[in-house]
Order: C-alpha cells, then sequence, then structure tokens
C-alpha cells in the first residue's frame, strides 16, 4: 500500500503506547520505566535508543529537547511524541492482534 | 570515575551531538546505571546498537564500500609489499657496491633481528594504511562515517571463509590445513582476534574525518 509504513514490530509498538501513557513526560528514562513496569522487562538503553531512532526515521514519532537540567550534567532532555501517523499505525497493529485473537480462547489462561 | 564527556564523545561518532548528549544526560539520570561499569557497559552497548543500526539501514551500500575498503586493503598491502622489495632491492645493490660477494640474508637466512623489524614495519604500515582507508570509506558515507569500516572487516573475514568453503575437497595441503590457515597460518579464532586491532584504526580514521565534518558544520 502506498504512503503506509512497514508493519510495526512488537517492541515499536511497546515503545509507542509508553509514550501516549507518559504524554509530556516522555523522554529516555520514563519510557524505560514506563516500559519496565507495565512488562517487567527492563530494554537495553541501546535497544532503546535505535528503536527511538528509527521510529522518528518512519515518522511515527517526533523529538524535540528540552531545556538543559544540572542533574544531567547540564544536558538537556530529549522528549517524544507519536505523531498522527504513529498514532494510526499503533492502531492498525492493535486492530489485526485484535482480529487474531477475536474468538480465540487460549489454552489454560483465564478470559474475562 | 565517569568521564561523561568521554561517552558523548563516544556517542557522537554514531549520533548527532544533541542525540549523543541527551542519551549521556538519560544514563547519568537513570539509577540502574550508577555504577561506572553499568554506565559505561551501556555507553558502549548504545554505540554499538547505533553503528549497526548505520551498517544494516542500507545493506546494498554497504556492501559496495566493504568491497571497495578490502580492494583498497589489498591494493595497499601490494604497495607494501612492492616499497619492501625495492628498498631490499637498494639495499643489496649498495652492499654488493660497497663489498663485492656479499651474502645476502634472505628466506631462512634472514637474522632474527632483522626479520623482527621487517614484521614491525609492515605491521605499523598495515595500521596506518588501515586508518587511511578508513578515512576514504568515511569520505564516501557522510552521515554513516564508521559503518563501512565495520562492514569492510565482516568482509575481510567473510572473504577466506567463503574460499575455505568453495575449494574445500578440491585443493589439498600437504600439511592438511585448511585453506584459512594456509592463507594466514594460524587458527579461526586467532585470524579474526588479529583483526581486532586494524579494525580499531580503520575506525579512527572514520572517526577524524566524522570529526571534521562534525567541527565544520558547528
Amino acid at each position: 500500500m502506498a504512503g503506509t509504513v512497514s508493519a510495526l514490530g512488537e517492541f515499536e509498538q511497546v515503545v509507542l503506547l509508553a509514550i501516549l501513557r507518559l504524554g509530556d513526560d516522555a523522554y529516555g528514562v520514563t519510557v524505560r520505566d514506563v516500559i519496565a513496569d507495565r512488562t517487567h522487562r527492563r530494554p537495553t538503553a541501546g535497544h532503546l535508543y535505535t528503536t527511538l531512532d528509527r521510529l522518528e526515521e518512519k515518522g511515527l514519532v517526533a523529538s524535540k529537547f528540552g531545556d538543559p537540567t544540572p542533574q544531567r550534567g547540564g544536558r538537556a532532555k530529549r522528549y517524544f511524541k507519536v505523531t498522527a501517523k504513529g498514532v494510526a499505525a499503533l492502531a492498525r497493529a492493535q486492530q489485526s492482534y485484535q482480529r487474531l485473537m477475536e474468538g480465540l480462547k487460549l489454552p489454560g489462561v483465564a478470559h474475562a | 570515575m565517569r568521564n561523561a564527556r568521554l561517552a558523548e564523545w563516544i556517542l557522537s561518532l554514531v549520533t548527532t551531538p544533541a542525540r549523543a548528549a541527551a542519551t549521556v544526560g538519560d544514563l547519568l539520570e537513570d539509577r540502574l546505571h550508577a555504577g561506572a561499569l553499568r554506565f559505561w557497559g551501556a555507553v558502549l552497548m548504545t554505540a554499538c546498537s547505533l553503528l549497526w543500526r548505520d551498517v544494516m539501514a542500507d545493506p546494498g551500500r554497504m556492501i559496495r564500500l566493504a568491497l571497495y575498503g578490502v580492494f583498497l586493503e589489498l591494493v595497499l598491502s601490494l604497495a607494501m609489499a612492492a616499497v619492501v622489495g625495492i628498498l631490499y632491492g637498494f639495499v643489496a645493490l649498495v652492499a654488493l657496491a660497497i663489498s663485492p660477494g656479499t651474502h645476502l640474508p634472505w628466506g631462512p637466512d634472514t637474522p632474527t633481528g632483522f626479520a623482527t623489524l621487517g614484521v614491525i614495519a609492515s605491521y605499523v604500515f598495515t595500521l596506518v594504511a588501515q586508518f587511511q582507508v578508513g578515512r576514504v570509506l568515511a569520505k564516501r558515507s557522510p552521515g554513516r562515517e564508521l559503518a563501512p569500516c565495520i562492514a569492510t572487516t565482516l568482509v575481510a573475514i567473510a572473504i577466506p571463509f567463503l574460499i575455505d568453503l568453495l575449494v574445500r575437497g578440491r585443493a589439498e595441503f600437504p600439511t592438511g590445513q585448511s585453506i584459512q590457515e594456509a592463507l594466514y597460518g594460524s587458527p579461526v579464532t586467532v585470524s579474526i582476534l588479529s583483526q581486532i586491532p586494524p579494525l580499531v584504526t580503520l575506525l579512527a580514521g572514520a572517526a577524524r574525518i566524522r570529526r571534521q565534518r562534525l567541527s565544520s558544520s558547528n
């Protein structure tokens, strides 16, 4: 399909959801913390930053630099925001999961 | 002792200086990286991840640059052999002119000190050549200066393996060595480990071009 991005990877979806959850306070440290809290797995810094860069190259997130802070040695935070294109890609990916899950009962898993 | 500036410098080789600064700021802030070992581990792993992303961003172009890099390395090796040959010939001519009938050391007769000097000189020449190849590759890959160096090293390691695979069973060496061992005179692991110093100098050449580009753009 012309004008669409390639399918999102599982970790890309995790990162996009974490950024959406954080709102205006999404930068490297908080994104990692949210992912760790919600998924009980802590991504390596390298994995997270390469994914964020890739998402930005795809136009799914945008980043901007904040003001330098003393506790970071005078270094600015790089804040991330999911773009409209990112939201649409995430919605498509989630709908695909939901369609696959529809009417399916996973053996040994309690369903609501 | 953490040296955040050094960490920033390392990361700025594979990403923009602003992003490198923000990443180092994150790692400083993140309580998980309170220890120096964890901090530096995260810095190096992040640099490696970003470098590998650059290598894989355009594999076709990287393979072309890598083959070009290997070609340059080969040309420089041949040039080195030619220079050594010319120097030896010159020394031999001078020695014979001064004292006709002089026995010229060659092959197994070469004195140990003379041979060692030759090995050291050729190794230094190789490292200097690698530095120059790194510079040339970096100039051809703006924005991803270090990536072709990794690709070149991988291709340089892969080529003997491929030759080995292709001709295995068709060629026999009296010593029972593989082609890899016959070419490099050492086991596979040693030949891979021996690529580390040339890789470092290759990266150093590319890093120099990267720094020049960054300072000229500021």
